[in-house]
């Protein structure tokens, strides 16, 4: 099938494709999941480079179970956030206390229209990472599937084997978090500026 | 600008800012996910070694099936040969009173044709 009809196809359908041992399918499915799987990691983790391991052994469990996949029954970005959370979970149990690694994310090209504007929204999202990173396991989950990955409460409930009632208190226990760990940087940030 | 009720914590503006910077992942990653995936892919095990193509012999005996069949029929073979050779005494009996053949040589003549049929029919067409 040509590449810009697979295009159209949801993940689901695609991963039944690659399963049936379609190559187009594969590179697909890996140019759409890797990506998602990679920013949700580091925003778990904060860190690029483990953010990258994971995604690669996160990727690997999907095309391992792709041959026993059942169409229609869970997303596969909802499995694969599943899966990620699990695996940053393991890798907090073996470190504790890390930080964002600044250096691994790429600098705004000089020269570029609206530079100012890309180094503000920069300095803001990795204020947030460092804020992120104060908060338990839990409720950063919540807070970055809710807010950043624009899940529903019913699926971050999925995702993290939790009532949708659970996910909206460690949601709104984490942005309590988030704003206290952030409110001495809102006038350095020009938050102010925008309101 | 976000309604303060939507957002009291003030915090969609760092929200806005991580969604716009998302970390990208690297074309050398990529690339190597993607062989990881293809590597993996169901279906996509080396193909096995081809079939080296078979001579005349090795076919013409398979077709009759294999040795075993071609051992009985050397056997047979032999067989023939030895009854044409030396026949047993009773297969002659049989074979003489069967086509009913003459005993003696005199009858024997009767039974030559001095010009076959054929070559009537040739020279009558050379003659014309």
């Amino acid at each position: 099938m040509p590449f810009d009809d697979l295009d159209r196809l949801d993940d689901d359908a695609l991963l039944v494709l690659y399963a049936n041992g379609d190559p187009a399918a594969a590179r697909l499915l890996t140019a759409r999941l890797a990506p998602v799987v990679h920013a949700h990691a580091y925003r778990l983790l904060g860190d690029a480079a483990e953010a990258e391991d994971i995604t690669q052994e996160a990727l690997m469990r999907l095309w391992q179970i792709a041959p026993d996949w059942r169409q229609g029954e869970a997303k596969v970005t909802t499995w694969l956030y599943r899966v990620t959370a699990n695996l940053v979970t393991d890798r907090h149990r073996r470190r504790r206390g890390g930080t964002v690694d600044i250096d691994a994310i790429p600098e705004p090209e000089d020269g570029q229209p609206g530079v100012v504007e890309q180094m503000q929204v920069r300095a803001r999202a990795e204020a947030l990472q460092d804020a992120l990173e104060t908060l338990p396991d839990r409720q950063r989950q919540a807070v970055v599937l809710r807010h950043l990955e624009g899940l529903a409460n019913p699926d971050i409930a999925h995702v993290m084997g939790i009532g949708v009632e659970a996910v909206e208190s460690l949601t709104a226990r984490g942005k309590r978090g988030l704003a206290k760990a952030l409110s001495g940087l809102k006038e350095t940030l020009g938050y102010r500026d925008d309101d | 600008m976000t309604d303060r009720r939507d957002d009291p914590e003030g915090l969609e503006v760092f929200f806005d800012a991580a969604r716009r910077d998302r970390p990208r992942l690297s074309d050398d990653a990529l690339a190597r996910m993607t062989a990881q995936a293809l590597d993996m892919q169901p279906g996509r095990a080396a193909a096995p070694a081809p079939v080296a193509r078979r001579g005349f012999w090795s076919q013409l005996i398979a077709t009759i099936g294999g040795w075993p069949a071609l051992a009985g029929l050397a056997t047979a073979g032999v067989a023939g040969l030895w009854i044409g050779a030396v026949p047993p005494a009773m297969l002659q009996t049989l074979a003489s009173d069967l086509t009913g053949a003459a005993e003696t040589t005199e009858d024997d003549i009767y039974l030559v044709d001095p010009i076959p049929g054929y070559m009537l029919s040739l020279n009558l067409a050379e003659g014309s």
